[in-house]
């Protein structure tokens, strides 16, 4: 066996670590489980998550293990290969790596710093004074934040769901932008996670979750699809980022070096890495899918488990999902589209993407109208009072320009602008994306706050409107979130190198070769 | 090897920063960072009497090393059997109020500069007896002058009138006295109130509350139905059996209506208003002109309506007819009422209106000539005596406030006295329950004082003996309540650890002479009231009291601000009730800022619209508003007698003409 | 919901009724006092902050010129199965043995999960830290804890009067009757419209007013099974 380097004890310390947080998920399930048995509470739905949960963080160190000792620990059959040189047109997708930043970038870089600390400044005052500095009150205990969360991890479905679904089902076109994708959902899942927090009384017992959780608590489901998705989405991100990395690690010097040299995990780009890389691709692809369905499933759970009004309906679930991956992928094109023009990308994100995540949008877009006639139709055909008293809040009262607004933005223009000739086009698209991203965020908005204005008994009817301190902190997120993408596209390859290199040598092949066998032989 | 070494510190290191983690992440957690309570220290409980308002309930306080630290009701006791009303509730947030006056001030600067300096008692004393005896020297018209609430009859007012008393004659004011009824409910069977909304403004709340469940349902006794007739949907016409709108002012006429329609049809006890009135026959003559389409008119109530609440009247005896005191007019017909129906005066009647003194037109009285020295005892007259008050106390040259709290009158006033609240004072005060037994409440101090204050009768004690030029004398107002509890064979009451406050005495209420038609057919000549346009302010402003403010007083207990408007949702503020029509002539949407205006001023309230008032009534809470009174009351709402025609010291406001205009 | 209907075991319970009940006002300001409430202020009346365990709900009927109007003492319902407990995350509401729904100050983490979950509204939420001037400090029932912010609380049925009733039972070496607990709001009300006792005691007013065909629970097809009661108005 050759001799180590340094890294490789780091990485042998990372998989401990990961060990160590599989256990620790495994054996907070079992002692929470075996306390409610104790406490004769409620440990059925403990046991049923756990056995879903655990059990996939011992798959998802079995994945990592797996190519760990792949790719750093067996000796490889055939030797190092020497590092294919870098193309000109590939040089492009590496230029913001190795080049420093610009004047524009950094201003750009400046602003979201400067919002991202007005948000703290919006957060301190949070802190120190309580939640009375939001426009909450009763009987409107959730507003934006909740608006906020449920819209982050809508966002977060862009990424990996689309990714995974294109990768399984082999659709060539995905290759330059599915690491886009997946960095989103890697980036949003912590402000989608932040924002509850944000809207806890009490953070500093926000431990009091593991300490004392309760399984048959919606909000315990959320905890534990959210850390299986952000843990699984994470690990989905970095797989394929590890042949880049290498790529990276063969361009620069210095403290950067190592940096790659640590992540890269030793790649070396032989075939037998490459195909046990690949099959990891695949089984994570495959994990992915019903995890992040169970992710926004169960945040739509947070409502419908309720027995309120219009938060109390069957269908919540799968119109949770649909919304999730409506807004993903207007979320992914308006990314992509800001990549392309700053980065200079024109080469790998083509018209011809945005026109298939045109497409998809508008099949979302169509699938959300059904959705959301199939839940109002119910509410209004039952005419239950107090459900008619939200369904008119939204329809024709107080919240009647949100709805008619989301209406709007999230089916009429987009319908419009996909569907005809501007739906080639790049511009149309964002366009499209612009108006559902606000038309989703208004969704959320819709269905947590007007059912909290009507309580069932005929209270003063409560209101409703942020304050700074909620406008500044959704505007921090945002900022944050830009932030955190820009920093990752200057330190890996937004483009993933390998997967176009690998689509641009063998897909032609491969996919004649499929196409042929669709058909009969003669 | 030096390679693993750094990884090893690295590990190391991540695994110390993990061993931290759970530390820090319990200290968190499991400590409460919360405010720790006062220590619990030796508990005791003591009964006292409750002195929030005149009503005399008993109450049981209890006491935490000294402190009150909860309170609930005397079981026992006759007036409110165990039970509390809102204001009883909250009598410890009046104890420890944190703006309570704390010592005798002195006020520097021109009247109302808030600006004050604190003095001795001495000190303050010695100067008001200075002033009035320099007045009563000058042999003056009107020396002295003593305001103070009509009830109850206590010590503090025995003292005062003494006070009084050695000044000249004819000083002693009280500002409300309404007329105490005496309801017999075991055996009514159809209970009227012409604009009465007994269950928020009647004097006694426990009892009116109780009085209520009894005419509903209480064991061996039959439901009386219960009817309201009011211009607005008030608590109690929301739980009567049958509430009829009424145009504001048009009680009395109503009344008359059924009073000869009753005559007409013959059931009426003839050798009862043979026994009990003179006039009978000219009021008969005198009501003839009252048709059912004139009243129907006049009172906006329909004919159909109208009909029926007569054969109510007809067919549910024994019936009581009640009026809360407005108008004399409408007073007067509805006791000629009640005399119709047989159910007014006498022992064996249904009720029975006792202690019928005559209200002082007290204002009117000092408008001519204004007193010298004018000492205001626990009543608000500025705040809640409409504008009259105010101009006569300008010309007052020297005011002396008694009060627990800076109250607006005490602001303008040139020596503010202190006085302890309910809790810390002496009591013995005679008191009616509501189905006319006689009770005598003495106590001695719930609670020992917090501040620098007095018993209110200890202040007018001390003031006799300096007028009177004798030195005062310490604690002489304790011997002189413990000799007074002697002189009604009340001491058992007074002591310390005693269970017992209260004891039953013979009544005192007078009955009520023979009742004398002609006054009111004198006014049926040519005071009916007339159907009169009013284009510049073509809304009716009706003023009506919570029983959190009643009297005036409470806005200043955060507690009872949290029960103001029960039937809107309102709290903390003050709002109109408005019709949705009227609103829409106006433009004004639920929850939208308005000004109410009248010829005297005008207000802006917070409108709500309430499908079930009259369309051109606007109803304003009387209670807020204040300039002063605390940090809780202070510039909180509106003071709508400010803008009010009419009498304001009646617990019924009259309202008069208003319109309305968004903010 | 089986162990507290056991015998022998109390399961308390209310009734009010609505025939009595004036809308007085005093069953709230006797909840604020002995439960250490928040004091309030307009601003906070304004953002609905305000927290009274007990309110008087008007729940109003308006058909054509008719009016009808119900003021509605509504405290905590006490429900046998209540929504809130079901949904906390963190065991900080639970039902206890006696049958009534707690609340945890000390371990809630505030994520106003069960406020949302009740479709009474009848939990409330500490926006800040409440405050007291020191002065009324002094009038705090020492039996009642103090919420600080950023926790959820609700009415507990005067929970320390029970336990304080059954510490009392016991040195008098007896067991806890009914008559030795009734919360501030029952022994305030002076229409006597609030009715406190034992649902497992058969013999109990409440019990027996339970049975009352006037009676019925607010939102009673939800299923929570409220173990406050109402009594209709009316005959």
């Amino acid at each position: 066996m050759k001799r180590k380097g340094w890294a490789f004890y780091v990485q042998v310390c990372g998989l401990l670590a990961f060990y160590a947080f599989t256990l620790a998920v495994n054996g907070w399930f079992l002692w929470r489980i075996q306390k409610l048995r104790d406490l004769g509470d409620n440990w059925m739905a403990g046991a049923v998550i756990g056995c879903l949960v655990g059990p996939l963080f011992i798959l998802f160190s079995a994945v990592l293990t797996f190519l760990f000792y792949t790719v750093a620990v067996k000796e490889k059959k055939a030797g190092v290969t020497e590092p294919v040189p870098i193309s000109k047109t590939e040089s492009a997708l590496i230029a913001p790596i190795l080049n420093p930043p610009g004047k524009g970038f950094l201003l750009f870089v400046g602003i979201l710093v400067s919002v991202s600390l007005w948000a703290l400044f919006a957060w301190s005052q949070q802190v120190f004074r309580g939640l009375q500095v939001t426009g909450l009150g009763n009987p409107v205990f959730w507003g934006f934040y909740i608006t906020n969360f449920v819209f982050f991890i809508g966002i977060s479905h862009a990424g990996t769901l689309i990714s995974a679904i294109l990768r399984i089902a082999n659709a060539e076109w995905r290759r330059p932008i599915t690491r886009s994708a997946e960095v989103i959902t890697v980036m949003v899942l912590f402000f989608g996670a932040a924002n509850i927090l944000l809207d806890l009384g009490r953070p500093d017992r926000m431990l009091n979750v593991f300490l004392y959780g309760r399984y048959e608590s919606p909000l315990l489901w959320d905890v534990c699809s959210i850390t299986a998705y952000l843990t699984a989405s994470s690990i989905y991100l970095y797989i394929p980022l590890i042949p880049d990395i290498a790529i990276l690690r063969d361009h620069v010097q210095g403290w950067r070096r190592d940096f790659y040299e640590l992540l890269s995990l030793g790649w070396t780009g032989a075939p037998e890495e490459v195909r046990i890389l690949e099959k990891c691709i695949a089984i994570m692809a495959i994990v992915v899918i019903p995890v992040a369905i169970s992710v926004h499933t169960v945040v739509s759970y947070v409502f419908s488990m309720t027995v309120q009004p219009m938060w109390h309906s069957t269908i919540f679930g799968p119109y949770f999902v649909v919304g999730a991956i409506f807004s993903g992928i207007a979320a992914l094109i308006i990314a992509m589209a800001v990549l392309r023009k700053a980065y200079g990308l024109q080469e790998y994100l083509r018209p011809i993407h945005f026109q298939y995540l045109g497409t998809l949008l508008l099949v979302m877009s169509c699938l959300w109208l059904y959705f959301t006639f199939c839940e109002y139709i119910t509410v209004w055909y039952g005419h239950e009072p107090d459900h008619m008293l939200i369904f008119f809040s939204k329809l024709s009262g107080r919240y009647s320009f949100h709805f008619w607004t989301m209406a709007l933005t999230c089916f009429v223009f987009p319908f419009l602008v996909l569907a005809s000739r501007l739906g080639k086009t790049v511009g149309g698209t964002v366009a499209a994306s612009a108006f559902v991203c606000v038309g989703m965020w208004l969704e959320r908005f819709l269905i947590v706050v007007p059912t909290l204005v009507r309580p069932r008994l005929p209270y003063t009817v409560g209101s409703y409107s942020p304050s700074w301190v909620e406008i500044s902190l959704f505007a921090g997120c945002l900022a944050a979130f830009a932030l955190l993408y820009t920093v990752f596209t200057r330190l890996f390859p937004i483009v993933s190198i390998w997967e176009v290199r690998e689509g641009k040598e063998h897909a032609e092949e491969e996919v004649s070769e499929r196409i042929r066998t669709y058909f009969p032989a003669s | 090897m030096e390679i693993s070494r750094r990884a090893f510190l690295k590990l190391a290191g991540l695994l110390g920063a993990g061993s931290v983690l759970p530390s820090w992440a319990r200290e968190t957690v499991l400590k409460p960072r919360e405010t720790p309570l006062p220590q619990p220290g030796k508990e005791t409980f003591v009964q006292g009497i409750c002195g929030m308002c005149p009503a005399g309930c008993g109450i049981r306080v209890r006491k935490m090393d000294g402190r009150a630290v909860g309170i609930s009701g005397t079981q026992d006791h006759p007036i409110n059997q165990g039970s509390l009303c809102p204001k009883g509730a909250a009598v410890l947030q009046e104890l420890y109020h944190p703006d309570r006056l704390r010592g005798p001030l002195v006020r520097e600067g021109p009247r109302g500069a808030g600006r004050w300096t604190a003095i001795s008692w001495e000190e303050a004393v010695r100067r008001i007896a200075g002033r009035i005896s320099k007045a009563n020297l000058e042999k003056v018209k009107r020396p002295l002058a003593l305001l103070t609430p009509g009830e109850p009859k206590d010590v503090h007012q025995e003292a005062l009138k003494g006070l009084a008393g050695s000044v000249g004659e004819g000083n002693f004011v009280t500002l409300e006295s309404s007329p105490r009824t005496f309801w017999d409910l075991d055996r009514i069977r159809l209970l009227v109130s012409f604009g009465f909304d007994w269950l928020q403004t009647h004097p006694s709340p426990v009892e009116a509350q109780r009085a209520f469940a009894k005419l509903r349902r209480w064991p061996g006794r039959q439901r009386t139905h219960v009817v309201q007739i009011e211009p607005r949907f008030s608590v109690t016409a929301a739980k009567a059996d049958e509430w009829m709108p009424i145009r504001p002012g048009t009680e009395g006429v109503l009344a008359l209506w059924l009073a000869r329609e009753l005559i007409v049809n013959g059931s009426y006890g003839k050798a009862y208003i043979q026994g009990h009135t003179d006039g009978f026959e000219e009021f008969k003559r005198a009501v003839e002109m009252l048709s059912l389409e004139r009243v129907s008119r006049w009172t906006q109530i329909p004919e159909k309506e109208i009909k029926l609440l007569l054969l109510k009247f007809i067919h549910l005896k024994p019936a009581a007819a009640i009026m809360g005191s407005d108008f004399i007019f409408n007073r007067m017909a509805v006791s000629a009422l009640n005399m119709i129906l047989g159910s007014m005066g006498s022992e064996e009647t249904v009720w029975t209106v006792g202690g019928l003194e005559k209200r002082e037109e007290s204002a009117e009285r000092f408008r001519k000539a204004a007193p010298q020295v004018m000492i205001v005892d626990r009543v608000n007259p500025v705040f809640f005596g409409s504008g009259q008050w105010k101009s006569v106390l300008e010309n007052v040259p020297f005011i002396v406030t008694v009060s627990p709290h800076m109250t607006e009158t005490a602001e303008i006033s040139d020596i503010v006295l202190p006085c302890h609240t309910p809790l810390e004072q002496l009591h013995l005060s005679q008191h009616s329950t509501i189905d006319g037994k006689s009770v005598l409440n003495a106590s001695p101090r719930a609670v020992e004082p917090l501040y620098d204050t007095k018993d209110p009768g200890e202040i007018f004690l001390l003031l006799k003996r300096v007028v009177e030029g004798a030195a005062p004398a310490l604690g002489e107002f304790q011997s002189y309540h413990k000799i007074r509890a002697k002189e009604l064979k009340g001491e058992s009451l007074l002591e310390p650890e005693g269970e017992v406050r209260w004891m039953e005495i013979p009544k005192s209420g007078k009955m009520l002479e023979r009742f004398r038609f002609s006054p009111l057919v004198d006014a049926l000549k040519h005071r009916v009231p007339e159907l009169k346009g009013d284009a510049e302010f073509p809304l009716f402003l009706y003023l009506f009291t919570p029983l959190a403010f009643f009297r005036g007083e409470g806005a200043h207990l955060p507690y009872l601000q949290s029960v103001a408007g029960p039937q809107a949702q309102e709290t903390w503020g003050t709002w109109a009730e408005i019709h949705p029509d009227t609103a829409r002539k106006y433009g004004i949407v639920d929850g939208d800022r308005v000004w109410v205006e009248s010829r005297r001023g005008k207000i802006q309230v917070k409108a709500r619209l309430v499908p079930w008032t009259m369309p051109d009534v606007v109803s304003v809470p009387v209670g807020l508003g204040h300039t002063a009174y605390g940090r809780w009351a202070k510039g909180l709402g509106a003071n709508p007698l400010e803008i009010a025609e009419g009498d304001g010291v009646d617990p019924q406001f009259r309202g008069g003409r208003c319109r309305l205009m968004k903010a | 919901m089986e162990e507290s209907r056991r015998k022998g075991q109390h399961r308390w319970g209310m009734v009010v009724d609505l025939d009595k009940c004036t809308g007085c006002g005093a069953c709230v300001v006797a909840c604020s006092v002995e439960n250490n409430q928040m004091l309030g202020s307009p601003e906070e009346a304004a953002m609905g902050r305000v927290i009274r365990w007990l309110k008087i709900l008007p729940k109003t009927e308006v058909e054509g010129s008719h009016v009808r109007q119900n003021l509605i003492p509504m405290p905590c319902q006490q429900c046998e199965n209540p929504p809130c407990i079901k949904v906390c995350p963190v065991y900080a509401t639970f039902k206890n043995e006696e049958g009534i729904v707690g609340q945890v100050y000390s371990r809630c983490i505030g994520c106003r999960y069960c406020l949302n979950a009740c479709p009474y509204t009848c939990k409330f939420f500490n926006w800040k830290k409440p405050l007291w001037p020191d002065e009324m400090r002094s009038s705090f029932n020492p039996s009642v804890s103090v919420r600080p912010n950023g926790v959820v609380e609700k009415c507990l049925f005067c929970h320390h009067r029970l336990q304080r009733a059954k510490e009392e039972a016991v040195a008098q070496g007896r067991n806890l009757q009914e008559g030795d607990y009734q919360p501030a709001c029952a022994e305030v009300c002076p229409a006597k419209a609030i009715v406190f006792g034992d649902l497992n005691d058969s013999e109990s007013d409440v019990s027996r007013l339970c049975k009352d065909p006037r009676a019925f629970h607010l939102l009673e097809e939800l299923g929570t099974e409220p173990k406050v009661t109402y009594l209709r108005e009316g005959v």
